[in-house]
């Protein structure tokens, strides 16, 4: 992976990079794609807002985030 | 150059050139007969306002003022024509600025005809940090300089709603203001009062 998905990446910066990373949110039901917020807010912010494990929320991410590297 | 607070074209010129905002930023506000300006958008740089005056001979459709000191590109009706003849994309992008602009009036008319009133106090308010707001430790700061009376003439309604509506914000901690300067210190809530119109969804 060219970007390394830590606490302080966006939900745009994700989203934009690693686009198969939206499955997370939808499973989720998370609200943060396409919302004005998602350049500001870090997937920490995520966790907190939604009361999520952080780590457990990362290593989701970074799950599908390697298969958008792989293509 | 325009310096700030100048007026780059007025309502009711009849159009010479349309325009990129290469540094600075632009307000476009629309009168109406009594004299009420309403604020229409914001031109921030790299973007272009008046691009009418390519296909129509009309006169300005709303006014433009820069917004601290502004550099701006102007581009004449031949000039454009003889570029879009030769360059069919830009042609493609102007009509792509163009849809782009056409729904989002369509969807803030749909607020107005649809939201509570302060509903539409928050999108507006989303709107601005979504353009131009600056992540700080206090909160997203908007960037433009914007009076209550401003935010009142873009979401529809009055000063007074306004007013008791962000004060009420600020003591539920969603927005901090002072003078001309809003900061929205927790967008996650006011997104979902945005889309719920029920402050119960927040979190």
């Amino acid at each position: 992976m060219d970007m390394r998905l830590t606490e302080t990446v966006t939900v745009k910066e994700l989203l934009d990079r690693y686009p198969r990373t939206l499955q997370v949110f939808m499973d989720l039901n998370l609200k943060c794609v396409g919302c004005p917020a998602e350049n500001f807010h870090t997937l920490q912010e995520v966790a907190r807002h939604y009361n999520l494990d952080l780590d457990q929320f990362i290593e989701r991410l970074i799950k599908l985030a390697m298969q958008d590297s792989n293509t | 150059m325009v310096a700030s607070g100048n007026i780059l074209f007025h309502q009711g010129d009849p159009v010479k050139d349309c325009f990129v905002v290469n540094h600075g930023r632009l307000k476009l506000t629309k009168l109406n007969e009594e004299g009420k300006e309403v604020i229409i958008r914001y031109i921030d740089p790299g973007e272009i306002t008046a691009a009418i005056t390519v296909l129509k001979d009309v006169v300005y459709p709303v006014s433009a003022e820069a917004v601290g000191d502004c550099i701006v590109t102007a581009w004449d009706q031949p000039s454009l024509l003889r570029l879009m003849g030769r360059h069919p994309d830009i042609a493609v992008n102007l009509l792509n600025v163009a849809f782009d602009r056409l729904n989002e009036i369509q969807q803030r008319y749909l607020e107005l005809c649809t939201e509570q009133v302060d509903q539409r106090i928050a999108r507006s308010l989303l709107r601005f940090m979504n353009r131009s707001g600056e992540k700080t430790d206090e909160g997203i700061v908007i960037n433009i300089p914007l009076s209550r009376q401003n935010i009142a003439d873009y979401s529809g309604t009055t000063l007074h709603t306004v007013s008791r509506t962000l004060s009420s914000w600020e003591k539920t901690g969603w927005v901090k203001s002072r003078r001309r300067q809003i900061i929205i210190t927790d967008p996650h809530a006011l997104v979902m009062f945005a889309e719920n119109g029920n402050s119960h969804f927040a979190s």
